[in-house]
């Protein structure tokens, strides 16, 4: 048992835990920091509320268009006649204009080499009147100083709301929040 | 003073006469761990949450002041800081074990807060994401190293943090979970004999077990299938329960006189907020609100017969219901400062008595139950007093640093205190 372990190599152990703990902190670090430098800039328009997250403070909570998505006005390759539960899905953006949209929905990751896409779960399903995509990639809370949600809260809500996002190899991450 | 507490002491002193070399001492003190929770311990485990706390919820905070490496710094380093000295206190000065353990745990909170910090800073939501699961994967090892049961506990938690959060689809996490608690944390639980994990293992297989029936029913398989499993582990708990230690039962023969003492803690704790003071003045016209009276006038009757007969002692800490009858001789109307102020005085001496009664009449089951209870009340009083007034991180800070610093005080003057107290052995061990 490693709790009767000499004193030597306990202390030896102790330094290697703190190595493996300061390596998954890294790993979280880089992870994040390698979209943000490597990324496509992209701009994406939002609708903030405002929530507070227990262990990480205020935040503000980030309404895409993309989170409620009617597939019959975008080109996807998804049967309508399956039900997709809490799926993976690929969404490619072009931009227009300013603002980047979503343009492509599938399943297939080889369909979207070499476009900006972003990676997320969801599920489809198509009533009598639409059809409906509900997608989460990850990228709908922003972090704010706390006691200043209210306050960015109802300064974007004056102006219209761009989440500027950073996104590679299908990973995206929220760099900034901008009145345009 | 115990038996662990000399062995340390000697086998200090021999080492320093150069009796014994530092392998022969490390295999002694291996031989005897440690395995009562003193009031220091528990004393250094609250500080060490407290500061824990604080420190999460400073970095929740997100304040702009200081740039994020100097965070991200800062956070490193207080987890390395408090891991290094715990284990310099447990395994090389060996004389702080206690304060020492509760550092080491107060390591792996900081960890997990700086798990956080990084989520917050990539506005990552960790709840539900991989957060939890990364803070069990750093947690786990510490426990096996030092053997430590809170950390053992952090790691269950964390682990089934993770499983509940994440509100996964029936697929790999629904195998995942079940291979981590049977492969880590259960073996640790049985080897170290540590009823209260294997207990919470249990209950966390209860967990699985309901997110696996809810999930099965959502797919059309059968309810019932999810019920008769839950029956069966249920008898399972039940024989595991009784064949761990048939002497001990499972209150400790105390389970009475833990219900009286909440009891009592639950009518002193409500009597102490202004609110609950109003509502009571404003109903007492009716006759079952009156009823504090009628214990409050037996209690007197008992008192009256203990003072004549000179036996009043610790054990009659119910007296302390006695208190009630000062209420008629207060104004009914508007905030009653004094009365309020009075309350919480009476309150926090029960409190602490209740605590030393525990410690007295060496069992282990009241004292932690007085300390929860205690820990309880500060809680109550912290939000009911300091949450519009303080910042909370410093709040938590400044009152987990306080305990540390007193239980480390207290660690040094165990021996004395032991004495003072006119016993030989039990609880400080």
């Amino acid at each position: 048992m490693l709790a009767n372990l000499q004193l030597k190599n306990k202390t030896a152990l102790i330094f290697a835990v703190l190595l493996l703990q300061i390596i998954i902190l890294s790993i979280m670090v880089l992870n994040s920091y390698l979209v943000i430098f490597l990324g496509e800039k992209i701009t994406l328009k939002v609708e903030p509320v405002d929530p507070r997250s227990l262990f990480q403070g205020d935040y503000v909570i980030l309404n895409y268009s993309f989170n409620n998505l009617d597939l019959s006005h975008i080109e996807h390759d998804l049967d309508p006649n399956t039900g997709y539960r809490d799926s993976v899905f690929y969404m490619v953006f072009t931009p227009q204009g300013e603002v980047w949209v979503p343009s492509f929905v599938t399943q297939n990751p080889a369909k979207v080499q070499g476009q900006v896409y972003i990676k997320g779960r969801g599920y489809y399903y198509k009533d009598l009147y639409r059809q409906t995509l509900h997608f989460r990639p990850g990228i709908e809370q922003f972090f704010v100083p706390e006691g200043k949600g209210k306050e960015i809260e109802d300064q974007i809500r004056k102006g219209v709301v761009y989440a500027q996002v950073s996104v590679y190899k299908g990973k995206a991450r929220v760099t900034g929040l901008v009145n345009q | 003073m115990s038996f662990n507490n000399q062995l340390q002491r000697e086998l200090t002193l021999w080492l320093k006469e150069g009796l014994i070399t530092q392998e022969t001492a490390d295999t002694l003190y291996q031989r005897y761990p440690v395995t009562k929770r003193s009031m220091t311990q528990t004393l250094a485990l609250l500080g060490s949450i407290l500061v824990g706390i604080g420190v999460i919820l400073f970095f929740a905070a997100n304040w702009e002041v200081m740039p994020r490496w100097m965070k991200i710094a800062v956070v490193i380093l207080s987890f390395t800081l408090s891991y290094l000295s715990g284990h310099y206190l447990t395994h090389i000065r060996r004389d702080f074990p206690k304060v020492g353990y509760a550092l080491i745990c107060l390591g792996s909170i900081l960890y997990g807060s700086a798990i956080w910090l990084i989520a917050q800073i990539f506005h990552l939501q960790a709840e539900a994401g991989m957060g939890f699961m990364l803070w069990y994967l750093g947690v786990i090892p510490i426990a096996y190293l030092y053997g430590s049961s809170l950390n053992l506990f952090l790691a269950l938690a964390t682990l089934t943090a993770w499983f509940l959060a994440g509100n996964y689809p029936l697929g790999p996490a629904f195998v995942v979970f079940p291979i981590l608690l049977g492969g880590t944390i259960l073996p640790l639980a049985i080897r170290k004999k540590d009823l209260f994990n294997f207990v919470a293992a249990v209950v966390a297989v209860y967990l699985w077990f309901i997110a696996l029936g809810t999930k099965l029913s959502a797919a059309d398989f059968s309810l019932h299938l999810g019920i008769v499993s839950l029956f069966i582990l249920s008898i399972v708990l039940y024989l595991s329960v009784h064949l761990w230690d048939q002497k001990k039962p499972f209150f400790a023969g105390n389970f009475l006189l833990s219900i009286s003492f909440i009891g009592i803690y639950a009518a002193l704790g409500a009597f102490s907020f202004n609110a609950f003071l109003q509502e009571f003045y404003l109903y007492r016209k009716f006759e079952l609100l009156n009823f504090p009276y009628l214990i409050a006038g037996a209690i007197l009757i008992m008192a009256v017969l203990k003072l004549k007969e000179r036996k009043v002692s610790l054990k009659d800490l119910p007296l302390f219901l006695l208190y009630l009858l000062v209420f008629p001789f207060f104004p009914e109307l508007g905030k009653n400062l004094p009365l309020l102020i009075f309350n919480n005085v009476v309150f926090f001496i029960f409190a602490i008595l209740a605590i030393y009664y525990g410690y007295l009449i060496k069992s282990p089951f009241i004292f932690n139950l007085s300390m929860v209870l205690f820990a309880g009340a500060i809680a109550m009083k912290y939000f009911d007093f300091f949450f519009e007034l303080l910042p909370k991180s410093a709040f938590f800070i400044a009152g987990g640093m306080l305990l540390l610093l007193g239980s480390l005080i207290l660690e040094n003057k165990r021996r004395s205190l032991i004495n003072s107290m006119g016993r030989g052995d039990g609880l400080a061990g």
